[in-house]
């Protein structure tokens, strides 16, 4: 299997060590993999703005770039989440369409892809503290990945998985976080809030996106938040958590 | 000030009390933990959604053809019909059945459609004395406020709140005792149920195929303003019908759970007309309201139209649970009202304008107000795509804002497709956050900055670094 690996904008430029990290474990499950150079965005910033036609060209490009992989692993589960409808997509040709209907369903978030494709074995990954999983509602809700990142991270050793019921959407929600900033905002506390409650200071997401929101938010009124991406927490081997 | 700005007032407003915070927190914290133990029994749930959706879908054909055929029926039941075209011709219909019945007192269901017609404020004008008799309803009408929440219309307040209400105008010894509290106002109004001279509801739907008013409710106010008054006028949209009396089975088996957490709606009323003389209204008269319906019915964002309005929406959005219904600022908040708010008023067959949506959607439209978290979607019974018909709803404001803000798009689509040029978008991007001083860039981005601190790039891409270590991944 010729594996293809996308990196979200985010992670390019924000968090590169969530890049980092899928790619030490694609490595350690010695995959046969690369990564398109030329690889831009998946375009959902347009089509979360409402503008679905203007969404084409990004999703064009990433048809070419990716096609000819078997199979696309993305450390995110909101663009995978916009990959997937690529084929609903207005303006496409029948043909078009299908090509995007067949790139969809061989494109996959991180954990869909070790869980359900390859079934990987345990990745020997070492986090000793505790920390609470949030389930980033794209990859929850759009592409319904409830299971996969809590077996993943049930296998990691030294990981205290804490029960914080009720965390909903972080607040950040692409361009709604600077239109509607109050609440935005008011939703990063309450998810803070929580993770107070719950004893801990680390949260592990499946998108970087949401960390990088909290964290802006937990920096900028001093308190303790440190937000791991999925990946970064399976590639460990000895990282400590701040206690 | 747009709408917008207007909401993030009213937002500003409502997070700086706490007591609004807490009240929203545990009542819609509640409503949705008991929906959701109560529907893990339910084996068939998604055929019930599936049912529910197939009964409430219809084109804006079909849907006329069946309120023709629901008039129909009812009148031959012993209603009488009428259809308003908008507000103002709903409210010049019930004044004028209250008005020759020489009705002085009312009590009323329930029922947020009178809310949008602005009902009570009409009968007030004509000296009728209106009484709401749903107990959170004559909460809110005691406090001259207006429902937070679709079905739970005193939501924001807390029974501590509530008992000062009490204490002040009924005259009543102060308690905070909920069942106390409800004694009180139980007998309050039943006075007003005896004395009243007519009864005004909503209706939860009507069913074309046997010409019935169908009423769901728990309190049995609605049994008593649809059963003691001698004249009983129900006011609904034009999208409220069902074609088959078995319809029903699945939306009663699904409202009352997604609405309050119950299995069964305490009281349903199923009502085929006037009553023998000397046993209920000898009057009944049934309001079809169309006020935008129609031009919604037109519009990309129609599939709203099947919402059975039981309010789960509003209490799984992290938006309404942190804003709180009132700042949505109109009769419906949350998802459905981001949606359905818009075009109330707007007027049928009135031309889209270009790029869709309609005209009257545009400065009004809460469409921003959502992160898209998909929570409506997925909780709703009717199956409405919710997320994706407010990102419809965002498209059509964006595009009526004429071609600037779709040519930046178009140009960030474009980069996408020129890696070369995304690359150096990047590269600027990652310099700016790095070099620039603090203030500057907080200037830059307002939206962001005012209470976050803005990320710092660490000074290599992922994409530089990967060529550094895996050359050979690269292609």
């Amino acid at each position: 299997m010729h594996l293809g690996l996308f990196i979200p904008c985010f992670i390019e430029h924000l968090r590169p060590a969530a890049g980092l990290a899928t790619v030490a474990i694609l490595e350690r499950l010695g995959l046969n993999w690369a990564y398109p150079d030329a690889q831009t965005c998946c375009g959902q910033p347009a089509f979360n703005a409402g503008h679905p036609t203007e969404t084409l060209p990004a999703a064009r490009h990433f048809l070419e770039r990716f096609d000819d992989f078997d199979r696309v692993v993305s450390p995110s589960g909101s663009c995978v989440a916009m990959v997937r409808r690529y084929p609903e997509l207005p303006g496409l040709s029948a043909g078009e369409r299908m090509a995007f209907g067949d790139l969809a369903a061989r494109c996959h978030e991180l954990s869909d892809f070790l869980v359900n494709v390859i079934d990987a074995p345990p990745l020997g990954a070492r986090f000793d503290g505790r920390a609470a999983y949030q389930e980033s509602c794209h990859t929850l809700r759009e592409l319904g990945l409830r299971d996969e990142p809590l077996r993943l991270l049930a296998e990691v050793e030294g990981l205290e998985l804490v029960d914080t019921p009720g965390l909903d959407c972080c607040g950040f929600g692409g361009v709604y976080s600077v239109k509607v900033p109050e609440l935005s905002i008011a939703q990063a506390d309450t998810r803070l809030q929580a993770l107070a409650d719950a004893n801990t200071d680390t949260l592990i997401a499946t998108d970087v996106s949401c960390l990088l929101h909290l964290e802006g938010r937990a920096r900028h009124r001093g308190v303790p938040f440190r937000g791991l991406h999925l990946a970064e927490v399976l590639a460990s081997r000895a990282m400590a958590a701040a206690s | 000030m747009s709408a917008l700005a207007a909401f993030r007032r009213r937002v500003r407003l409502a997070l700086a009390d706490s007591d609004l915070h807490d009240n929203l927190r545990s009542a819609t914290a509640l409503t949705l933990a008991k929906r959701e133990n109560l529907l893990a029994e339910y084996p068939d749930l998604e055929e019930q959604r599936d049912a529910i959706a197939a009964a409430r879908a219809m084109s804006a054909g079909e849907r006329e053809a069946l309120l023709t055929r629901a008039a129909a029926r009812l009148e031959e039941a012993g209603f009488r019909v009428h259809h308003a075209e908008d507000a103002a011709a709903a409210r010049a219909i019930a004044l004028n059945i209250l008005e020759k019945a020489g009705a002085k007192l009312v009590v009323k269901g329930k029922s947020m459609i009178s809310e949008e017609i602005d009902l009570n404020e009409a009968l007030g004008e004509a000296e009728i004395e209106v009484v709401e008799t749903d107990l959170g309803e004559f909460i809110v009408q005691r406090l001259g406020q207006r429902p937070s929440h679709i079905t739970a219309p005193a939501l924001h307040l807390n029974r501590r709140q509530i008992g000062r209400l009490f204490a002040d105008q009924l005259d009543a010894p102060p308690t905070e005792d909920p069942a106390e509290l409800t004694a009180l106002a139980r007998e309050y109004l039943r006075e007003r149920f005896l004395g009243a001279d007519a009864g005004i509801t909503g209706g939860n739907f009507v069913v074309a195929e046997t010409g019935s008013l169908v009423l769901i409710e728990n309190e049995g106010n609605i049994g008593l303003s649809t059963s003691l008054p001698p004249l009983h006028i129900a006011i609904t949209g034009i999208e409220k019908v069902l074609p088959r009396l078995e319809d029903l089975g699945p939306v009663f088996r699904l409202l009352p759970p997604s609405t309050t957490g119950q299995r069964a709606g305490s009281y349903l009323s199923v009502i085929n007309g006037p009553a023998p003389e000397g046993d209920g209204p000898t009057e009944r008269h049934l309001i079809f309201l169309d006020n935008g319906r129609r031009a919604l019915a037109a519009s990309p964002e129609a599939d709203i139209l099947a919402c059975l309005r039981c309010g789960s929406c509003l209490n799984v959005c992290p938006c309404f649970r942190h804003g709180g219904g009132h700042a949505y600022g109109g009769i419906y908040p949350g998802p459905m009202g981001i949606l359905l708010a818009p075009y109330l008023g707007a007027p049928a067959g009135g031309a889209p304008p270009a790029g869709g949506g309609s005209a009257h959607t545009i400065d009004v439209s809460l469409s921003d107000v959502c992160s898209l978290c998909g929570a409506c979607g997925e909780i709703c019974p009717a199956r409405i795509p919710l997320p994706d018909l407010i990102r419809e709803a965002r498209g059509a404001k964006e595009r009526s804002g004429g071609q600037g803000r779709r040519r930046i798009w178009r140009r960030f689509s474009a980069a996408c497709a020129k890696p070369a040029r995304f690359r150096r978008l990047g590269v600027l991007l990652r310099l700016a956050l790095r070099v620039l001083p603090a203030p500057l860039l907080r200037a830059f981005t307002p939206g962001w900055s005012r209470e976050r601190a803005l990320p710092t790039p660490p000074p290599r891409s992922f994409r530089r670094e990967l060529v550094r270590r895996h050359p050979e991944r690269v292609r």
